[in-house]
């Protein structure tokens, strides 16, 4: 008798243990979205989510010291540098559960945001672990389209359809660019996975030409997704149409998942050949600087100043990425934990500002807010403070250690390029804390709606996170430290 | 028969070039979600070639997977334009009843 068997990959549960739990959680979401009353929607939504989210934490932190090890034939790289990225994701995605928690406009599709909110951390927290193109390719889709209908998750508002429809286009475009990336890398060396690409280019085998021109066409990929200039004509379109809690979202963990990524696949597979795509990633990185400060300067509406700002934040991480040492990838995974915080933060603040005016916010609706809710006033002092680089917030010690291993690797202009980037960042962030204390405004004498309770105590926790990680970095550094150490051994 | 890769991997970069000039220079959404198509096809083109080339079947694989995923974005998209073109029908609804009172 012959017994049929049929051989598969190797199948490690543990390593996608997180998506597992996000996508089943989405899944699950969705069809009892069917049944559940319209008032019990929102609230069991967010617990879904929320604990979908804490759960998907656990796998992360118990394979925290492990050493690294590759899964699915390779095609998955489980180490703390994506375990670190993943809890990070997990991170923003339940404070995005939290912000939104009591938004008007979403009840009638809360369902909906928190099982796509789900789809979207499980693509993000996939790719931070991909160990190859095609996978990198899927996971980047996957958050990518989840990240596109949530943008017009309020299908009645024409902002957020118009910023959808930019998202998707120009984001498809830089899918594109990635995948035609990919196909020539695989023309150039006949493989798809990291570490195979980088042991073809050793032994010499690959294509010089072929393999140039898809590293270059990988690099403009990956500028689109971490919105660095000149690909970045999306963001403020994007960051100013979709709803707030969105914004927030996709501002923290889109960027931390494009950098890990660009990290990733530029030092594990071509990292032998730093030298053809250091100078252009620093191109980039001066390019984000530039337009990504100056463009924030003209800016009134505090959404789109925040999108302009965030494309010059892209200008530090990249200079982290085209100095590429270990201690430049222990420097890029504070700031992500670091701005991250600080961003959320600052959009939640929106969001509850948008919420008492019930209109966009300008910079100007800041004026005197100081007298009306001192706490959340001073929260966004920390968060302004901290996005410009002062200390003692965590912003500042994210800089520096990004400039002193600039210094170190070689690439002492970036980081004069990033000090200058950070005075010009002045001018604009320096706006808002100078209002709040505005006394020139007349107080209105309609009483206050009441304070956004869950909100307001989101936003104080991700201020005081901020400046106690500034005053503090070494616990959140060590980790960082330990991350960026299960990549480059250097 | 044989043909030289270079041949397919020239057909895919034109017409990768054709799609990015849409995307630059139209501004109907159809039309740059047309383009960007032909962006998505040209590289499963690259990828059906080279795969061929190596004699390895991953890449035929990914340029499966690419279909799906490049129709799935297509639905969304168009689902945008849709909601867009609906909504900006609304507005004209609204007008010609203003215009019977």
């Amino acid at each position: 008798m012959i017994t049929l068997t049929v051989t598969t990959v190797p199948v490690s549960w543990s390593a996608i243990a997180p998506e597992i739990v996000l996508l089943s959680c989405a899944c699950v979401l969705l069809t009892c979205a069917i049944f559940l009353p319209a008032r019990l929607a929102h609230p069991v939504g967010a617990a879904v989510a929320a604990g979908a989210f804490a759960a998907a934490m656990v796998a992360p932190i118990a394979q925290w010291h492990d050493a690294p090890r590759t899964a699915f034939d390779d095609t998955l790289r489980i180490d703390a540098f994506g375990n670190g990225a993943r809890l990070l994701i997990f991170a923003a995605g339940l404070l995005a559960v939290v912000v939104a928690w009591g938004m008007p406009h979403l009840f009638d599709r809360a369902v909906e945001y928190h099982a796509l909110l789900l789809a979207a951390a499980a693509g993000m927290s996939l790719l931070a672990v991909s160990n190859s193109l095609v996978i990198a390719f899927i996971a980047l889709e996957l958050f990518s389209i989840a990240l596109y209908v949530l943008v017009a998750i309020d299908v009645d508002a024409l902002p957020g359809l118009e910023g959808a429809l930019k998202y998707l286009i120009v984001g498809s475009v830089g899918a594109a660019f990635l995948l035609y990336g990919s196909a020539l890398v695989y023309g150039a060396t006949g493989q798809f996975e990291f570490d195979l690409i980088a042991q073809s280019i050793r032994h010499g085998d690959a294509h010089g030409g072929v393999l140039l021109l898809g590293v270059a066409m990988i690099i403009v990929g990956l500028g689109f997704k971490a919105n660095s200039a000149p690909f970045h004509m999306w963001t403020p379109d994007a960051y100013e149409g979709a709803p707030t809690p969105v914004t927030a979202f996709m501002s923290a963990a889109t960027k931390t998942v494009a950098l890990v990524l660009a990290f990733r696949v530029l030092v594990a597979a071509f990292g032998e050949d730093s030298a053809i795509w250091q100078d252009a990633v620093g191109a980039l990185a001066v390019a984000s600087f530039a337009v990504g400060n100056l463009a924030a300067l003209r800016q009134a509406n505090v959404k789109r100043m925040l999108a302009y700002s965030t494309i010059g934040h892209t200008g530090f991480l990249f200079t982290a990425v085209a100095v590429h040492t270990q201690a430049a990838a222990r420097a890029m995974f504070y700031y992500l934990a670091i701005y991250s915080l600080m961003n959320i933060g600052a959009f939640a603040l929106v969001a509850i500002r948008e919420r008492e005016l019930g209109r966009p916010v300008l910079i100007d609706d800041f004026r005197g807010y100081a007298y009306r809710r001192p706490l959340l006033a001073l929260s966004m002092v920390v968060f302004m403070l901290s996005l410009a680089g002062l200390p003692p917030m965590g912003g500042f010690i994210a800089k520096i250690t990004i400039w002193s291993s600039a210094v170190d690797g070689g690439q002492t202009y970036l980081a004069i390029v990033g000090v200058a980037a950070t005075l010009v960042g002045l001018g604009y962030y320096l706006k808002i804390p100078f209002a709040l204390v505005d006394r020139d405004v007349p107080i209105p004498e309609s009483p206050y709606r009441p304070a956004f309770a869950v909100t307001s105590a989101t936003v104080l926790a991700t201020a005081v996170a901020v400046m106690v990680l500034g005053i503090i970095p070494g616990p959140l550094l060590d980790l960082a430290q330990t991350a960026s150490a299960s990549l480059i051994g250097r | 028969m044989h043909i030289g890769v270079e041949y397919f991997v020239s057909v895919s970069a034109i017409v990768f070039g054709i799609g990015m000039f849409g995307v630059f220079t139209r501004r109907s959404p159809l039309i740059l979600l047309l383009s960007v198509e032909l962006m998505l096809n040209s590289c499963n083109l690259t990828l059906i070639a080279f795969s061929r080339y190596w004699g390895d079947q991953s890449g035929q694989v990914f340029a499966l997977i690419v279909m799906g995923i490049a129709a799935s974005e297509v639905v969304v998209g168009l689902g945008l334009v849709v909601a867009v073109a609906r909504r900006k029908a609304d507005l004209d609804v609204d007008r010609l009843t203003a215009l019977r009172h």
